[in-house]
């Protein structure tokens, strides 16, 4: 499930670093449903849900973005997996000022705070996991540096119209303490069913990174759809342990 | 020939209720159709005189396991457990979140705010800036 983040995170490299946020607003909610290839055969796994909601603080009003994977009922008593990935981020331009990631997958457990000091170009790192308690480490970062769930919506927020089929761009994305380049390319539009949206035309994008995270070329695929908003509708994924997809079962507050 | 047969059927029967117990999905039609074939094959190898009852039976077997596997995929729908603990613990953290939020955005002040500082262009030296950091 962890690589299933870290794809998605990837697939929304794409964004423009920093533009200003007229996309995402709170109250939103899109599920979908993980699928995982077995045997040639998808086999639905778990539900991913992306939430938005509006957090005040006595300082700021914050964008929580916040993504849950949870497996489904039947697969619980083999392989339980319940994560929860949030960042909190500047509304008007979706930088992010704290992520979480709480993992819990089978009988593996972790937890990691990230706090982005843009000022400092230094991100405090805070690792909790079986043996480990607490250890901070510092990561030097970028400008335009992304947490995972940060990175997903600031693709959205991406301006893709200007971009060419067979045009590419080049991010980064801070996952694990380490910084990843990241390559998104613009393969064309298609229309494709997206689920309860219906029928909808869309960006077909190709992401490619510097890790091992991700294999083939061209064959970890997203979809999103070519409006103002952007969803994502379809994914592809291929890591190392398989291939699998993601398919919009659901959206509101769009 | 037969004793082949039959001890085939018999294995990729065995495996076909074993995946039609777990939640393979339409992956447990793989062992099923197999028990299948072989179970038919079997048939047509027993000679009138030697018992068919054996093949009869795991053809039955697996074309009940078909109906089984086919139904629950497509009149079970699949959901999530409601898991009180995780809700629970998502709860905490948005607890627990603000305030340390509180203390983090002191710390980082809020001129980080200002949307115009943070308004960063793309950058073409991005890459460049990042493989030196990470050196």
């Amino acid at each position: 499930m962890k690589q299933l983040f870290i794809v998605c995170a990837l697939f929304a490299c794409i964004a423009s670093f920093s533009q200003q946020n007229n996309t995402i607003k709170a109250g939103e909610k899109l599920v979908f449903t993980a699928s995982y290839n077995m045997s040639g055969l998808m086999t639905q796994l778990a539900q991913v849900s992306m939430e938005t909601a509006n957090v005040k603080t006595s300082k700021a009003t914050l964008l929580h973005l916040k993504c849950t994977a949870a497996t489904y009922s039947k697969w619980d008593s083999f392989f339980k997996i319940r994560d929860l990935y949030e960042s909190y981020v500047n509304p008007a331009n979706l930088k992010p000022v704290m992520h979480k990631r709480d993992v819990e997958e089978g009988t593996y457990k972790k937890q990691m705070k990230y706090t982005f000091n843009y000022k400092t170009k230094n991100a405090k790192v805070t690792l909790n996991k079986k043996g480990v308690k607490d250890q901070i480490s510092n990561v030097a970062i970028t400008p335009a540096t992304h947490d995972v769930v940060s990175l997903i919506y600031q693709l959205r927020n991406s301006d893709l119209s200007t971009l060419q089929p067979g045009g590419s761009k080049q991010f980064t994305l801070l996952f694990d303490e380490k910084l990843f380049p990241v390559t998104v390319k613009l393969m064309g539009k298609e229309t494709i069913d997206a689920g309860p949206l219906g029928k909808k035309q869309c960006y077909k994008l190709s992401v490619s990174a510097k890790t091992d995270k991700l294999k083939g070329k061209d064959q970890n695929l997203i979809w999103l759809t070519a409006d103002a908003k952007k969803i994502p509708v379809f994914m592809k994924f291929n890591i190392p342990v398989g291939t699998g997809q993601l398919q919009l079962k659901s959206a509101a507050g769009i | 020939m037969r004793r082949f047969l039959i001890l085939t059927a018999v294995f990729f029967s065995l495996a076909g209720i074993a995946f039609a117990i777990l939640p393979l999905g339409t992956i447990g039609l793989i062992p099923v159709i197999l028990g299948l074939i072989f179970a038919v094959l079997t048939y047509f190898k027993s000679t009138p005189g030697r018992k068919k009852i054996l093949p009869k039976i795991l053809i039955g077997l697996t074309l009940l396991l078909s109906v089984v596997i086919i139904g629950k995929e497509t009149l079970i729908e699949d959901t999530v457990a409601v898991d009180e603990t995780f809700k629970e613990k998502i709860e905490e953290s948005n607890q627990e979140n603000i305030e340390e939020l509180e203390n983090e955005l002191e710390e980082l002040d809020l001129e980080e705010f200002n949307t115009e500082d943070l308004n960063f262009e793309e950058d073409p030296g991005l890459i460049e800036e990042l493989d030196s950091l990470q050196q």
